[in-house]
Formats: structure tokens, C-alpha cells, sequence
């Protein structure tokens, strides 16, 4: 049989290989690259500041306690969805969240906007005994979170760490993380973080307007 | 969000482009009919892999 | 000359026996955190075993351990039949199982401590996934290694999708995972906010791609036919669907983030490209099934084809389900609810888990040195424990989410919402008892195989099986390149 230069492809293992591994870099590229140079184009809005010392406890404590799997914070430009959460989420409200918490399921409600809907006492009653408070809710208690004080040292390393990835965080903010979280527990960070979603990273221009918004 | 540059239209639009020939290409390429002798061998290769083969072949050997 | 090369299945035989532990343990883990939703004092308020900090050891332990050890086991298995070489570099092959099992138990163990990244996929932290690409790499060293030694002219078609299965996941689990570490138990993605998210739903589309389908596809390109004992309905129409599958998936991804802050036109493109990937999927299942033409009567006699054939069936329904979702406005609807959870197990319990099943029920007899399973009757009844708890779970969740999706969307006449989130939770709570009760059944399926597998495997536990021969082909005058000779 007459050697044919298409065959080469399926007789030799490394060039199967790399051309496998270009048509699956196609759809990425032509995806990701133009989203990633673009980020770099997108700063964040005035108002949106990194998060402060307590509430980024509060971030990671959400993410090591795997509440995004039960809970998005992603309020979708759809009428139902803007009626019921708030104003529609946009990119620049997560700048600074790394990882992202956009979640992909709701198996409670959506938290973007949680912020200021409840106080700060149903929130830590609700995360210690859920079901005192929503009697038909199907959510686990956290009550191992009042029990556990923030480490100031490790705040710090946090923040150091997020600054080399480019948050602005000043050296004085950094200095001064061990004051802000003195005596708080785990519970009050998550309680802090929850308090200010959809506040504290709102775009000063549609806080004027946060009444809802449609599409 | 800012309006994105249109240069990455046209990139995209030129890689599917380039996917959509190579696409055809291959289709052309797996129904040439001098391919058919191989791909009928290959196609044999799972039921190769029989215990009586192997009884088969030692027996042969030895 | 004498031959004296064997396939080397003990490396095949550990992966079989993983995969059929962590199977149950994986699923173990879903069991009860299906009955955590239900009767949510099962969390005990004990950390560990919290829903939200149990689910990515469920995740986890059925795709990547189980899911994973299978796919390690048939690759193995595949690519020296399908090349009649013994695998290359045997002793990094046993280092890729016990690497593999080491990656799986740091991870299960990690990850109920707090210790992720909340990717889902791909929680593990910074150094579990750093040994994963280590791992990974040599899984890639060994599989391309036995196709350069290999004495038949063509790669057979199923170990093209095993190739891309390891070059797509290892580029996946790299680019998703770079980030800065703290400390051992804390690290930060270098991607934040919406890039964060596109690269995470382009890795968790992609392990979907690449590992749940590429992977089982080439599982399901050697032992369907095996199975059925006659060639591939259409090999040529098998490699076009490789090229087109491979390269259509990747754009999918955006699919994930209808409706998001994501930019519009990545979103358009990305249902553009998940209602293309209808063909290749299709296609593929549609060549699995027409292998059986004129070898149906076997699905009286062999469970191990009727798992193969469900299996089949399921690929189809669900990646026809998954286009469908893709539309804007039928996502719309199913996102964030249960339905997306029936959609991802009629795809895992259908069809990844049932070829997989299949596949081992196949493979096992063979590479145990035994002429069939220890128990047909203990196959059928896995297949009918299966397809129960399937059914029972798929249809709960379906039943779950489009309730959801409705009330979630439902308005009075005056435009105000008719139903509080509460509402639907409490409207679907009977939906989660039938889930958990399908759970229950398809738990039970695996344990009948583990039983199955343990009596199958006597022969093997007292050390009496043989290896078997490579069939060393005869040479074809000018064949490029010259089959090796036998390894002494």
C-alpha cells in the first residue's frame, strides 16, 4: 500500500497526539483569550473596594464550608429572577472573588443581595440552628463556627498572597487586619461577609437605582 | 462591560471556519475507498481477544 | 521463535478491584448525602459529614476514583490487545495505580476537612492536584509508550479517544488549577470573578467532554464490539465523529452561564456549538447501537451487553437532553434546579456507569484467567437494581426540577411572584425520598457486582491464573513500522 501523507496520522502515536491536542485548544482559545484579555481592560468600578479582613475570613469561610453548592450568587438578567433577588448581578461585582461563587444550583435561595435583608441576629441563629428559624428548611447547622476564633497571622498571609495576584490591598490595611478581627469568631466573619453581599460590592452608580431593574 | 474589540469576531469566525474544511477533509479522506482494506482489519481487533486464540497459538508453537 | 512476550494485566486487575471499591464508597457517599436533603439531622452538626462539606467526596469519588480506576483499568487493558504489545514501562504503570490511589484517598480525606477550592470538579487543593499532574503525565508516558511499541500498523480507533481523554484532561486540570498558595490548606485561583468562571465551566463542561465521554467512548469502541461480537457498524464513520466531537466540545462550555454577567456573545456561541455537538454524539451512539445489528439475541444471554446497550441508549437521551438545555430559553427554566441534577446522573448512572459495568463484566472473566462471571443471575440482578434506581432517581429529579423551574417563575395575575423560594422546597421534598430510595437500589447493584467480582476473582487471589500471550502477528512484507519482536 502506498505510503499517504494522511495515514501518518493514525500510524504514529506522537503525531495523533498533538494534533489532538490542538483541535482542543481551539474552542478555548477562541473563548477564553478574548475574555482574558478584555479582564485586564475591566477594572473595578468606584465603590467596589477588596474585602476588608473580616469579611475575607468570612469569604473563606463559605468556601471551606462548600455553601456554594447549595447556594448561587449569580442573580440572572430574567424578570423572575430580578423580582425576587434584586438587581441582575454584573461582571464587576466579582473583581475580587477568588475563586469565583456563582454556584450552579439552588437548593436554597440565591445570596448576591442578601445583604441587609435580615439581621445580623437571624443570621447567626439561622446558621446555628436553621430549622428554629425556618422550621421546613433542609439546611445543616453550622454551630462549630462560634467556636472558632480567627487567626490574625493567617489573615495576614491571605491578604499578602492576594496582593501579589494584584487585589490593591495597602500595607496599612494589611498591618492593621489583626485589630478588625480581634476576639471574632468564624460565625461572625461569615455573618460579616453575608451582610455586605450585594453592599459592599455594589457599583456606586446602581446603588442609585438598586430597586430591580429589568433586563 | 465595555464593548469588546471586534478583531475577536473574526477570529473566532476564521477558526470555525478553518474547523468547518477540516471537518469536510477528514470526512473525505475516512470514505476513500483504498482505505477500506485497513479499516476492515482494524475493525477485527476486539474480537482478537479470545481465550481460544491463545490455546490455538501454543498449540502451534509447540 | 518462541514467544515469549504477555500482556501485562496485573496492573489491569488492581485498577478493576479499585474501581469496585471506590464505586461503592463513591456512591456510598451520595446515598446519604441524597438522605442528608431528606432528613437534614442527618448532619449531626459534625463537620465532616455535613452535606455541604460531603458532596465533593461524592463528586469526586465517583468521577475521578471510580470513573478514573475504570477508565486507567480498560485503557490499559485496550491498548495492549488492540496493539498485541505488552504494555511499556511496567513499573511506571504500577506507579500510576498506586499514585492514582494515593491522589483519591488524600482527596477524600481532605476534602470533608475543609481543605478546597470550591471548583467543583476539581476541589482537592494545590498539592493533590500538583501530584495529580504528576500522576497524570506518567498515565500519558505509559499509554503513548505501549502505542509506539505496538505490532499492528493502525491505532485502533479506541485508543484515539483514550489519547484524547489524557492530552484534554491534563490540559484542563493544569489551566483550571494555577493558583498562588498560602499555606498548605489554602491556596487562591490566579483567575478571579468572571474569568474565573469561564475557565471553571470550560474545565467542568470539558472533564464532561473529555473524561465522562471520551474516555467511556473509547471503553465503549472496543467492548461493544467485543461484546457483540462483530465490528464496529461503521469504523470509518467512527473516526469522523472522533475530529468533530473533540473539537466541537471544548467551544460548549458557556452553555454553563446563561443569563450570567458573562458576555452575551460567548453565550450565543456556546449554544451555537452545543446544538453542533447533536451530530457527533448522536453519531456515536448510533454506531455503538448498529454494532448490535444481527447480534441482538445476545441481550437475552449476556447482561453484560444489555448493560452496554442501556447504556447506549442513555448516551444518546442525555446528550440530546443536554443540547436542549442549551437553548437560552429552555435554560432558563432548568438551571440552578434539580433538573440539572437528573440531566448529570441520567448521564453518570446511564450511560457512564452501565458501559462502565458492562466493560468490567467483559473485561473481568478475562483478565481473571476465568471462562465467564462467578454468577450470571448475580449480572442480571445488577442490571435490573440499576435500571430501577436509574429510572427512580432520573425521574424524581426531572419531576424536581421542572416543579421548581415553574414555581420559581410563576407570577399572579398583578405581576407578583407567586410562590416564596420555601415553597418549592417544600413541593419537592417527596421527589427527594425517591431519589435517595434509587440511590439505595443502585448502591445495592454495586455490591451484588463486588460479590460477583470477589468470587470471580478466586482463581486469581490464590495465585493460579497464567498470562496471556501476546499473539505476536506475522509480519506484512514492507510494513512501516517493522513489528517488534518479542520482549524477552
Amino acid at each position: 500500500m502506498a505510503y499517504k501523507h494522511f495515514e501518518a496520522i493514525e500510524k504514529h502515536a506522537g503525531l495523533l497526539g498533538i494534533l489532538i491536542a490542538i483541535m482542543v485548544s481551539l474552542g478555548g482559545l477562541a473563548e477564553i483569550t478574548p475574555l482574558f484579555v478584555e479582564a485586564h481592560t475591566l477594572k473595578a468600578p468606584p465603590g467596589v473596594h477588596p474585602y476588608d479582613p473580616l469579611r475575607l475570613m468570612g469569604k473563606d469561610v463559605y468556601v471551606r464550608e462548600g455553601c456554594y453548592l447549595c447556594h448561587s450568587q449569580m442573580i440572572r438578567a430574567l424578570r423572575f429572577e430580578t423580582q425576587r433577588y434584586g438587581h441582575f448581578s454584573t461582571a464587576a461585582e466579582s473583581v475580587y472573588d477568588r475563586p469565583f461563587q456563582w454556584g450552579s444550583k439552588r437548593t436554597g435561595p440565591d445570596l448576591a443581595r442578601v445583604g441587609g435583608k435580615y439581621s445580623d441576629d437571624w443570621q447567626r441563629m439561622h446558621l446555628m440552628h436553621p430549622r428554629q428559624v425556618v422550621p421546613q428548611s433542609n439546611m445543616p447547622g453550622y454551630p462549630w463556627l462560634a467556636e472558632k476564633k480567627l487567626d490574625a497571622a493567617d489573615i495576614q498571609a491571605r491578604m499578602r498572597t492576594l496582593r501579589r495576584l494584584g487585589d490593591p490591598y495597602s500595607d496599612a490595611e494589611i498591618a492593621s487586619a489583626p485589630a478588625a478581627v480581634a476576639d471574632k469568631t468564624e460565625l461572625d466573619a461569615l455573618i460579616a461577609y453575608l451582610q455586605g453581599l450585594g453592599i459592599k460590592n455594589e457599583p456606586t452608580s446602581m446603588a442609585a437605582s438598586s430597586d430591580g431593574g429589568a433586563p | 462591560m465595555t464593548p469588546m474589540s471586534p478583531v475577536w469576531g473574526y477570529l473566532t469566525g476564521a477558526i470555525i471556519l478553518l474547523m468547518m474544511f477540516t471537518f469536510i477533509g477528514i470526512w473525505i479522506w475516512a470514505w476513500r475507498k483504498h482505505h477500506q482494506s485497513s479499516f476492515q482489519r482494524m475493525a477485527q481487533l476486539p474480537m482478537e481477544d479470545e481465550p481460544e486464540a491463545d490455546v490455538d497459538m501454543q498449540e502451534n508453537r509447540r | 521463535m518462541p514467544n515469549t512476550e504477555y500482556y501485562n494485566d496485573k496492573v489491569v486487575r488492581q485498577f478493576l478491584l479499585a474501581a469496585a471499591v471506590w464505586g461503592i464508597i463513591g456512591m456510598s457517599v451520595g446515598v446519604y448525602i441524597a438522605a442528608e436533603l431528606m432528613w437534614p439531622a442527618l448532619n449531626f452538626d459534625i463537620p465532616w459529614i455535613t452535606f455541604s462539606r460531603l458532596r465533593p467526596d461524592h463528586t469526586f469519588g465517583v468521577i475521578f476514583a471510580f470513573g478514573g480506576s475504570a477508565l486507567m483499568g480498560t485503557c490499559y487493558y485496550v491498548v495492549q490487545r488492540t496493539g498485541h504489545a505488552r504494555l511499556a514501562l511496567g513499573k511506571l504503570a504500577g506507579f500510576t495505580f498506586w499514585g492514582w490511589q494515593l491522589i483519591c484517598v488524600l482527596a477524600m480525606v481532605s476534602m470533608p476537612l475543609g481543605l478546597t477550592t470550591s471548583k467543583e470538579y476539581a476541589e482537592p487543593e494545590w498539592w493533590i492536584a500538583l501530584l495529580t499532574a504528576v500522576v497524570w503525565v506518567s498515565f500519558g508516558t505509559v499509554f503513548f509508550a505501549s502505542l509506539a511499541r505496538r505490532r499492528i500498523k493502525h491505532i485502533y480507533v479506541a485508543n484515539w479517544y483514550y489519547g484524547a481523554f489524557i492530552i484534554a484532561v491534563g490540559l484542563l486540570h493544569i489551566v483550571n488549577h494555577l493558583s498562588l498558595p498560602v499555606s498548605w490548606t489554602k491556596s487562591y485561583p490566579i483567575y478571579s470573578g468572571v474569568v474565573d468562571a469561564m475557565v471553571q465551566w470550560w474545565y467542568g463542561h470539558n472533564a464532561v467532554a473529555f473524561f465522562l465521554t471520551a474516555g467511556f467512548l473509547g471503553m465503549m469502541y472496543y467492548f461493544v464490539p467485543r461484546q457483540a461480537q462483530q465490528p464496529l457498524w461503521s469504523y470509518r464513520f467512527s473516526i469522523v465523529n472522533f475530529w468533530a466531537l473533540i473539537s466541537v466540545y471544548m467551544w460548549a462550555g458557556a452553555h454553563h452561564l446563561m443569563y450570567t454577567a458573562l458576555p452575551d456573545w460567548v453565550q450565543s456561541v456556546g449554544m451555537a456549538f452545543s446544538l453542533i455537538l447533536l451530530m457527533p454524539s448522536l453519531g456515536s451512539a448510533a454506531n455503538g447501537l448498529l454494532t448490535f445489528n444481527g447480534s441482538w439475541w445476545r441481550l437475552k444471554t449476556d447482561p453484560a451487553a444489555k448493560f452496554m446497550v442501556m447504556s447506549l441508549v442513555f448516551y444518546a437521551a442525555s446528550t440530546f437532553e443536554g443540547s436542549m438545555m442549551a437553548i437560552k430559553t429552555v435554560n432558563s427554566l432548568t438551571h440552578y434546579t434539580d433538573w440539572t441534577i437528573a440531566h448529570v446522573h441520567s448521564g453518570s448512572l446511564g450511560w457512564v456507569a452501565m458501559i462502565t459495568i458492562g466493560s468490567l463484566y467483559a473485561m473481568a472473566p478475562r483478565a481473571l484467567g476465568r471462562p465467564e462471571m462467578y454468577s450470571r443471575s448475580g449480572m442480571e440482578l445488577h442490571f435490573w437494581l440499576h435500571m430501577t434506581g436509574t429510572l427512580l432517581y432520573v425521574g424524581s429529579m426531572w419531576t424536581a426540577g421542572a416543579t421548581e423551574g415553574l414555581m420559581w417563575r410563576a407570577t399572579n395575575p398583578d405581576g407578583a411572584l407567586t410562590y416564596g423560594f420555601l415553597d418549592s422546597l417544600i413541593a419537592i421534598k417527596p421527589m427527594y425520598l425517591i431519589r435517595w430510595l434509587g440511590g439505595v437500589f443502585i448502591l445495592s447493584g454495586m455490591w451484588v457486582m463486588a460479590w460477583n467480582l470477589w468470587y470471580t476473582a478466586a482463581d486469581a487471589r490464590a495465585r493460579l491464573i497464567k498470562p496471556i500471550p501476546v499473539p505476536i502477528p506475522e509480519p506484512v512484507p514492507h510494513q512501516v513500522p517493522a513489528p517488534l519482536p518479542a520482549a524477552g
